[in-house]
Formats: C-alpha cells, structure tokens, sequence
C-alpha cells in the first residue's frame, strides 16, 4: 500500500483547511437558549468560565457549555487519513476532547463536497430566511451581501478583547489584504491565509539537460535555447521528434495555478499580468496608482515571446485548450521538458514522471532573468477567504478561547500563556503521536519499532489531523503564513536533522523535491508581485468584469497564436478601456485612495 | 354541467394526482421568475429587492458579445436539433434491419453507452483524440494525406465537434423511443405488404416511417422549446479562449457573469427569455400540425 | 424472411458493418475509462493510458469499493430511482390515459396539457424551489429527491401519443363488459403498452440515477446524496484554483484511477439494467401485435 505511506508526507498546514467555510447557525435545538443565556453572562463579566489566572489562560473552561453549529467542506476523498474507521467529521476524539475539556460542543449544520456547494447552501440559507449564522466562511461573492444586509459583526472589539496577541501582529502585518472585510473602519471578517509559499519555480528536465549537454537556463535567451534544444534534438533519444519545450496552460491566460507564465512576464516587466480575473494584477506605478497589468504596453515584450516560442513549436501547441492538469501530463509523459509552478509539483504531477521513466528526473531552479536582467513572480493572494460572525452570536469568547489554543499550538512559542501543554507532545495520543517508552513517535511508525496494536491506523501510516482540528469553525484562521520557511531552512542544511515542532515534523514529510524546490523558491529572494487591488468588487467589474476577462484572455491568445498581430494589442487595449476599464480604473483607484 | 362533471369526472379524477404535484413543485415556485424583473439580493428577498423593470432583459442584447453569442446559440442548437432528430431515426431503421436478435441487443446497449459518460470525462478524452500530436482522429487525416486539423482551437472546426460529439453522445438514447415505437408496429402491416409485393425498402417508406411520423413530430415538436440550449454541460467543458468567438452560448455567458457576481436576477431573465421563445415555437408547431396534418401533438 | 434480393444483401452486410463500427466507436471511451481505473496513479497522471491498463492495480477498486459514503450513496441512488420512477410512471400513466381521449370524449383535456406543457418550459429556479421544499419539511427527506420531477410533461406526452395509436375497439369492448376506466387502463392499456412503458421507465430511472443537484441543494450532509451527487463532487473537483493547494492534498486531488473507477461502478447498474428492459422492446413485438 505504496501510496498510504505516502500520505504521511509534507503538510502544509490548513491550506485546504483554509478554504473550509464555515456556518453556523443559531442553534434553535433545545440548547439553545441556555447556552445563549450562558453566552451573555460570559460576554458581560467573563464570569462563567471557570476563572484561571492570566498565565494559564489555555485551562480555559465554558460552564454550562456553549454550543456551536457550524458547517463544513468534506468530500471524504481528497484529504487522505483524517478519521480513524468509526470516527467522522461530527464525532471524534477531538470534539469529544472539546467538549469535555473546554466546555466547547460543535454541531455541524450541513457538510457539503464542494466549495461551490457551500456557496450556493448559504445563498439558498440568505434568499430563504434561513438561520444564519454563528461563524461561517462566507463565500467571495456574499461577503459584501452579509456587511451590507447587517448580518455580521464587527470584530475589532473582540479582537481586541480575547485574540492572541501573535495573531493580532499577524493582522497588523496583511492588513493590506483585507480590504474585502473592511468597512468604515470596522473588521468584518477574520482571514484564512495561504502558506504563501506556491510561489513558481521553474522545474526542468535535469536528464534532458545533460544528455543534450546544456546548463540549466539563468536568463531568458538560455530558456529559449533549452527549449529549442528541448523541441529539435530528440532529449529522450528515441529517434523521434515527439518531444517539445514548454509544457503550459494558456485557458486561462498567463496567470494561473499550476504551469503559469508570470515568471516569463516578469523578465520583461515589472507589471504582473492575469487576463482571467478584472481583480487582479493591479499593478502600482511610480505615481502611486494602480493600473491594470493586462493593458500595459510592456505585455507585449511578453506576447512578442510568447508568440514566437508558439511558432517555433516550441511550447505546447494545443496550450490554449488546456487547464493546468491537462498541459501538466505533457510534462508526465515525457513529451515537454521544462514547466513552472508551485514547489509542491515536486510529487505530483513531475514525480510521475519519474515513476514511469526512473531517468526522468524533474529539477526545480531559479528563475531566468530577462534582457534587462529583471527576474520576478507574481504573489498568489495571501488570503484564502474569510470567516465571519454572525451579529447575534454570543459565544465569541468561546471561539477565541479555542483559536488562540490551536494557534498558540501553531506558534509553539515558549512560555505561551495560550499554549496548552497537554497538546505538548501533539494533539491526541495513538492519533497523531504514539509515546513508546517516553519516545514520541508521530509518524513512520513501523521504522521506528512502534508495536503494530499501537499504530494509529491499521496499515502504519500518519493521520492528518487537520481536518478534526480545524473542524468547521476555525476555517484558516490559524496558518501563519510563511511558517514554513525556518523548517524548510532547516532541513535543507541537514535532510537528517531531528524534527523538534509540529510544523519542522510536517516538513520533514515532503518529498525531497518539494524541500528543494522550496529551498530554490526562497533563495533566490524574490520580491514577489502583489496585486493592491484587495477590495471588494466595484459596480462596473460586476458588470463588465466578465467582458473583459473574455476579451483580453481571447486577445492574447490570439496574439500569441499568431491569428492576429502584436500590434493588434493596441487594438485591445483600447477596446478594453472603452468597454468599462477605465471606469473601473478610476473605481479602483478611488477604492485604493480610500483604503490608503 | 352537472352532466358535464358526471361523464368526465374520472378522467379529471385521473389527471388530478399529476396536477397537484405540478401545483406544488411547478407553479408555486413560479412567484421566482419576479427576479428576473428586480435587482435581486439574496439577503433581502423578494419582496424588499428593488424593481427594475426590463434591464436585464435590453442587458443580455447590449452586452457587445450579445450578436455572436446569441447567433453561436442558434446555429448550434438548431443543427443540434435537427440532427439529434435524423439521425436516431435513421439508426433506429436501420437497426431495425438487423435480423439476429442478440446482434441488434448487443448494438443497441453499446450506442446507449455514451449517455452515461459525463462532458467533464469526454472533454478530457476529447483533447486527447483530436489532439493536432498524435491524436487518433488526426492521424486518420494525416493517413489520408489530410492537414491536421486543430477541432477544439479553431472556430469553425469547434462547432462542426460540439455538434458532431454531441450527436454520437446521444444518439443511442434518444433512439430507443423510435425503436419501442417500430417495435410496436403491427407485423400483419408487413405481412400484407409482402403479399403485395412491396420491397424491403418500400415497407420502409410506407409502412415504417408513416407509423413513426407521429412521433418524431411530437419530439420535433418538444425539442423546439430548447431552440436556445446549445448544451451548456458540453461547450463549458470544450471551449476556451481560442474559440470563444464561435464556441461562446447565451448558457455559458451567463454563467460566467454570475460566478463573477451571483448576479440570480440577470441569469433568471435570460431563463425566461429562453423560455418565451421555446414556448412560442412551440405553440406555433403545435398549431401547424394540426393545420396541416390534423394531428394535436398533445 | 423473402428479402434475398441482391441489393438488399449487399446492404444487409454493410448495414451489419456499419453499425458494428458504430457500436465500437460508442464504447471505447468507456473502456477507456474502464483502462484508466485498472492503472497506477502515475500513468494516469501522464495520461498515457489508453485502452489496456498500465501499471495494471486493483488499488482503485479496493479504494472505492473500502468507501462507505460511496456505497452509502449508492444504495440512496438506487432507492429514489426505484421510488421515483415508480411513482412519476403511476402519476403518468393515468394522467396520460385521460389525456390522450379526444376532445370529445374529454373536454376541457387541452387545458390539462396546456398546464403541464407550461412547466416544461417555465420555472421559478432555485431559490423559490428550495423554499418550497423547505416549507413542506422535505429537506434531507428522499421525497425531496422524488416528488419534484415526478410530472416529466416529456414522457406523459409521449405516452399519450403512445396510448393513442391503441385501438379503439380494444376499449370499448372492455366497456361493454362493465369494466371501469381504471380496469381499463390497468388490463388493456398497460398490457398492449409494455414497450412504450418500458421504454419511459428507462428515461425515468436514467434521469433519477444521473440527477446530482437536487441532491446537493436538499440534503444537509453527503450521508443523504445519491450516487449521482457524490459521484459529481469527486468527479468535478479538478479545479484547484480556488483553494489552496497543499504538498498534501494535490496527490489525493490527482487521483484519476479512483475517479475513473468510481465512474465506472457508479454507472454499472444503470448500464445493468437496461438489457433487462430491453427485452420488451426488441421482444415487444408479440405484445405490440395485439390484433383487434
């Protein structure tokens, strides 16, 4: 069972945790009432919690307990080991842990397969007068709906009254990010934040290189070689000239998750281009505005090589069909050699690769710099949605008490008053760690001489906890972004060094190419192009958000393509200022004047 | 009308079951199709939205991509239409000239197959047979001399595809209701035919497919109403930017537009639009069969 | 059979090829499918599977098959599809005997299919539907899943039409024995309609069995969905830009053979079933002959 084994690899804390919305609904179950009552007392003199002094903050415990409904994203199938046979979403140890220690009782409203089933749940929830909410994930699109329609709190107060002190530095720090929750001054939502490290790395046939005896590319013009060599000089040696350069998905334009180009577009600009989505890139420029990446003159030095690698063959001539898993099987199959994209490529897609030839062997490297030595890569956002509270809900001591736990547990930072030390070791003994003998042991048990009547799950390897952590109602509240990269430091110094945190452990699981691709990503320290542009979606990109993405995706694509000429990006860029770019230009611009 | 109630009460009796079950699930919902004529927000219902009138509806033809996508809408619903028609027809004569029986079985459940296989699968599938590298389809081309063709990034090609595909998709099942029809043709009809003299080939003509007209013309009839459906399953799974000037439909625009904003109202009007025109088509062949062939479609 | 013409031979033949090539073409993507669930992991990533599996496992069987929910989704799936084609043919078939008379014999029968035909085209969406459903307490109910769609105005057209071209003297001889309308429908129209009946159950059962939304918008928790909705939220997840990709979770979301596999058993006995009803259409001839 190769691949349960391999489950117990890297983790990258919450990212999937961190798109989990959440709902809760006022409970209207016969415990309602006294846990509301109980809520109240809580929020006025702090009172019915079981008093602990300030320094062991963590033994926090609700008395009567507070009940909260909440809902959640499970498909049951992407997650890997998250329950051990028996265990579920809604019952196991973790809840039943909650409840009994922190006088916490989650109960789940719905479980959907599908963020865009959620979506549409808490829609019908809203259009229906349905209950709505306690703590809930609210989809991009009802955000602004549930701050307009005065159905969520503020959070600034409670923030200030109960949040880990970390947490609120980590607030400070992305402020610049919350724009979408932020009204007349007021917090309305808490982020879920990406790791913020699936920044691209440039991932190259290292076999192909050498059998073809070149180096790995450090500018474009070296790229362009590679590619061509890649394209005409038979790398695979099978006699047959079946194999091409560039494996990339170009549906969607130059930006997107796996494959994108902004690496090229960076060599040649400092403006950051994504054609399918009118709320990003904005670009700052040297007058303090923003303007759109996608119009800027400087894309066409872009386009200009984007063409003509399109023409020689010497990318993926059916790019513009395909999404990211498609083009990704052309760097699978042995039929392009060189791709970007997120470190986490490092297993799948490009360790397939290597399954099916053992020769073919995926390296990461830096990026190449342009002809005037610019080398950069655009920022995926850093938040990963955002959880709200509903106005009624009463119970916001209790969630603090909670998230500040687990977060503390993220932090592990020494003499933490919010730190738990019964989660010391880990969360749940002959869960996520065995202690054998005073060893705690949280993973590859069977090396480690773990009996096998001991072993979490049957077949020897690691759970992820995860998923019975977050639960529902923390959604990505707790990932601290960049927490990965000391571990990753770490370990590149020494592979076999000893794992001492949670995280350094998580670390530790991922494939090697994955660290090394990391270690690549974060050495070549790049400023990373943000889009400043994190506000809430103006009236005209609600109306004509959608034109623009067809027409400038279209129009680059047909550039590149050839169907039309470089110059026909004039044309374009006209088109799309008169067609709602520039009104939105100008909302963006008094949105970000406003926000400043 | 008491005698009026007396003789025809059974038959209202029979009716009733299927007409409270409409009541309820159909037009009881119905009150929703006001969106389509309010600036609709979900956390303010329907009785607190704004009205405005008809702007959804001037929208869906002031967008700049209104012609193309409409005029995409029409030519490949309505080839669609027209071939999703003939051809089950004429697989269903034809299958019916099988003489061995577990032949003709072992047929029909394997062009039944396709139905059940979702665009999401065949889009993937479909890449990699039309693929301009390697794929089957173009090798055949190249076999024969031909210019590889790129199906799915050239606009023209891209229609002749979705069209083509979506025939071979269904085709198996939508054959099956002209198949339970030849099969309950009378065989003395046959029979006497034969003593005629008639050919195979006559019978056909004359036996066959005047027994089956009925029934081609009441799904002829009931497919008008999707006049506007250009299969929204199928071209979101097949299109992309290259081909969008001939690939984009009215379902797939509108899609769009709403997963920028939710925008229910924009999305409800367009449903209706689609709806006004199948209905009018519909009355309209209702009414020319029963002018011109005396025959009441339902 | 007399038809021994020459001609008619030459065409027997390239009748029997022609559709024999047409009966290939329409399963080798499934058994392609069918390839892909029998792979490793890798060789569908690379998609270099084509019609014989590579890296031949059981792996993602034993996967799917070891999944609760699935079987669990399963079992619901098969459950409306048995209750809802039952009740939408029983709600069909009478309303269809009494609208396929005349207008003389049923006056006032156009307002009825005018009624219903309206449906076919005119709905108030989703929200109001959900409303609906949720004012009645059907919510997480099966019956959520089955009463809604049980009018299919498409298939009581067909099967008034089909009812028409039964004989009227068939009728009114049961008439003249004493017999009722529902006598009538139940011992003269139904036997004489097996294959028209067969054939709509079969379009009821494949819409029930395919249906996936109405799953996902009613029922609370994937305990509650039919195969079709469990099937959808596996199959549909390869979208990844809209959540965060973690070294973790992108080997799961990659798993082609288990997709594929599910695909597969999740179709089977929709696909089983139709050799069984396929019998009253190909045989149905002795019933459809009945001779006045």
């Amino acid at each position: 069972m190769k691949r349960y084994v391999k489950l117990a690899k890297g983790v990258t804390l919450s990212l999937v945790i961190g798109m989990l919305p959440t709902l809760a609904a006022c409970s209207d179950n016969n415990s309602g009432e006294t846990n509301n009552a109980a809520a109240n007392q809580a929020a006025n003199n702090g009172a019915t919690k079981t008093d602990v002094p300030p320094n062991e903050i963590y033994k926090q415990k609700f008395d009567p307990p507070i009940t909260i409904t909440t809902a959640v994203v499970d498909d049951g199938a992407s997650r890997g080991n998250a329950f051990k046979p028996g265990e579920s979403m809604e019952d196991n140890v973790h809840l039943r842990w909650m409840k009994e220690n922190m006088g916490i009782d989650i109960k789940f409203d719905f479980i959907v397969t599908k963020p865009e089933d959620y979506d549409t749940k808490i829609r019908l929830l809203l259009s229906s007068g349905g209950k709505l909410p306690d703590v809930f994930g609210a989809p991009g699109d009802s955000v602004q709906n549930l701050i307009d329609a005065d159905r969520v709190m503020p959070l600034n107060e409670a923030i200030e009254k109960y949040a880990h002190p970390e947490f609120k530095k980590i607030l400070e720090k992305y402020d610049y990010a919350l724009g979408e929750v932020k009204r007349d001054g007021k917090l309305y939502g808490l982020p879920g934040f990406f790791m913020g490290d699936e920044g691209t790395v440039m991932w190259i046939r290292k076999d192909w290189l050498d059998t073809l005896g070149l180096q790995p590319p450090k500018t474009i013009a070296e790229l362009e070689n590679v590619l061509k060599q890649f394209t005409e000089n038979d790398p695979d040696g099978n006699g047959k000239a079946d194999t091409f350069g560039l494996a990339v998905p170009l549906k969607e334009g130059p930006w997107t998750w796996m494959g994108q180009t902004d690496a090229i577009v960076s060599a040649f600009t400092k403006q950051m281009i994504n054609t399918y989505d009118v709320r990003s890139y904005w670009n700052k420029g040297d007058d303090g505005k923003l303007s759109y990446g996608a119009i800027h003159p400087d894309a066409k030095k872009y386009l200009e090589t984007m063409r003509d690698w399109m023409s020689k063959g010497y990318m993926d001539k059916e790019a513009g069909i395909k999404d990211p898993m498609k083009a990704s099987e052309m760097a699978a199959s042995g039929k392009a050699g060189v791709m970007f994209g997120p470190f986490w490529m490092g297993d799948w897609p490009l360790n397939d690769a290597t399954k099916l030839n053992p020769k073919a062997d995926f390296q990461p490297f830096p990026l190449p710099a342009g002809p005037d030595g610019l080398v950069g890569r655009a920022e995926k956002s850093i938040t990963a949605g955002f959880t709200m509270f509903n106005k009624d809900f009463k119970g916001i001591e209790a969630w603090f008490a909670y998230f500040n736990k687990i977060f503390a547990k993220n932090l592990e930072q020494e003499g933490d008053p919010y730190f738990d030390p019964r989660f010391k070791d880990g969360y749940h003994e002959g869960y996520d760690y065995v202690n054998l003998d005073g060893k705690i042991i949280k993973g590859n048990y069977k090396e480690a001489g773990v009996p096998e009547d001991k072993w979490p799950l049957k077949d020897g390897s690691r759970m992820d906890m995860r998923f019975m952590i977050a639960n529902g109602i923390l959604g990505g509240t707790t990932t601290i972004p960049f927490s990965n990269d000391e571990p990753i430091k770490k370990f590149l110094a020494d592979p076999n060094a000893e794992p001492l945190t949670t995280r350094e452990f998580d670390v530790k699981q991922m494939v090697k190419k994955q660290i090394t691709a990391a270690g690549v990503r974060m050495n070549q320290g790049i400023e990373e192009g943000k889009n400043y542009f994190t506000g809430p979606m103006t009236e005209t990109m609600k109306s004509k958000g959608e034109l623009l993405k067809k027409l400038a995706t279209e129009s680059y694509l047909k550039i590149i393509y050839g169907e039309k000429p470089l110059d026909y990006f004039d044309e374009f860029t006209k088109q799309w200022l008169e067609n709602g770019g520039e009104k939105i230009t100008e909302e963006v611009n008094e949105w970000y004047s406003k926000s400043q | 009308m008491a005698s009026y109630w007396r003789k025809t009460w059974p038959f209202h009796l029979l009716v009733l079951p299927a007409l409270i079950l409409c009541i309820i699930f159909q037009y009881i919902p119905l009150f929703g199709v006001v969106i389509a004529f309010q600036d609709y927000q979900p956390w303010l219902g329907i009785k607190k939205s704004a009205w405005v009138g008809l702007t959804h509806f001037r929208t869906l033809f002031e967008y700049p991509d209104s012609k193309q996508v409409i005029w995409n809408t029409l030519i490949i619903a309505s080839f669609k239409l027209v071939i999703n028609l003939f051809v089950p027809i004429v697989f269903a004569l034809l299958l019916n000239e099988i003489v061995k029986t577990y032949f003709k079985r072992i047929l029909q459940t394997l062009v039944y197959l396709p139905h059940f296989l979702s665009w999401v699968i065949l889009g993937g599938i479909m890449i990699d047979i039309l693929s301009t590298d390697g794929g089957i389809v173009n090798r055949v081309i190249n076999a024969f001399g031909g210019q590889s063709i790129f199906f799915l990034g050239d606009g023209q090609w891209f229609r002749l595809t979705v069209i083509i595909s979506d025939v071979w998709k269904e085709f198996g099942f939508s054959a099956i209701i002209f198949l339970a029809t030849l099969v309950g043709i009378n065989p003395a009809l046959y029979e006497a035919a034969e003593i005629d003299g008639a050919t195979r080939w006559q019978q056909v003509i004359h036996i066959s497919v005047p027994l089956i007209m009925p029934i081609v013309i009441v799904v002829a009839t009931l497919s008008l109403g999707r006049i506007l459906d250009a299969g929204f399953d199928q071209i979101l799974n097949l299109y992309n930017p290259l081909v969008y000037s001939h690939g984009d439909i009215i379902d797939t625009f509108v899609y769009r537009v709403g997963l920028n904003n939710g925008q229910f109202s924009f999305g409800t009007a367009v449903g209706l639009f689609k709806s006004v025109i199948g209905f009018i088509l519909i009355i309209i062949s209702y009414r020319l069969a029963y002018k011109l062939a005396n025959y009441r479609i339902f | 059979m007399k038809f021994r013409s020459r001609s008619y031979a030459a065409f027997a033949i390239s009748n029997n090829v022609f559709l024999s090539l047409l009966g290939l073409i329409c399963i080798l993507p499934l058994i392609h499918v069918l390839a892909v669930s029998f792979s490793s992991r890798a060789a569908a990533t690379a998609n270099i599977v084509n019609f014989w599996p590579v890296g031949f496992t059981l792996d993602a069987y034993a996967k799917t098959l070891d999944n609760e929910k699935f079987l669990t989704a399963m079992w619901i799936g098969a459950e409306r599809t048995i209750l809802g084609t039952i009740i939408s043919m029983a709600v069909i078939t009478m309303a269809s005997y009494s609208l396929s008379k005349t207008s003389i014999r049923f006056p006032g029968r156009q307002v009825y299919t005018w009624i219903f035909v309206f449906t076919m085209l005119f709905s108030g969406g989703l929200i109001p539907s959900y409303i609906v459903i949720s004012k009645l307490h059907l919510l997480d109910t099966i019956w959520s899943l089955v009463l809604p769609g049980a009018v299919s105005v498409w298939n009581m057209i067909l099967m008034l039409n089909f009812f028409r071209t039964i004989p009227q003297d068939l009728e009114e001889a049961a008439y003249i024995d004493g017999a009722g309308h529902l006598r009538v429908l139940w011992s003269v129209y139904l036997p004489v309609s097996m294959p028209s009946i067969a054939t709509l159950s079969l379009f009821t059962m494949v819409s029930h069995w395919n249906s996936w939304f109405d799953g996902v918008i009613y029922m609370s928790k994937p305990e509650g969905y039919p195969l079709a909705s469990y099937l959808h939220s596996m199959i549909v997840s390869d979208n990844l830009s809209r959540i965060g990709v973690s070294a973790e979770s992108i080997a799961n979301f990659s798993n082609r053979t288990v997709k594929a596999a599910q695909i597969f058993i999740g179709a089977l006995p929709i696909l089983l079933v139709y050799p069984f009803l396929q019998k009253y259409f190909v045989k149905g001839i002795v019933l459809g002959s009945v001779k006045s």
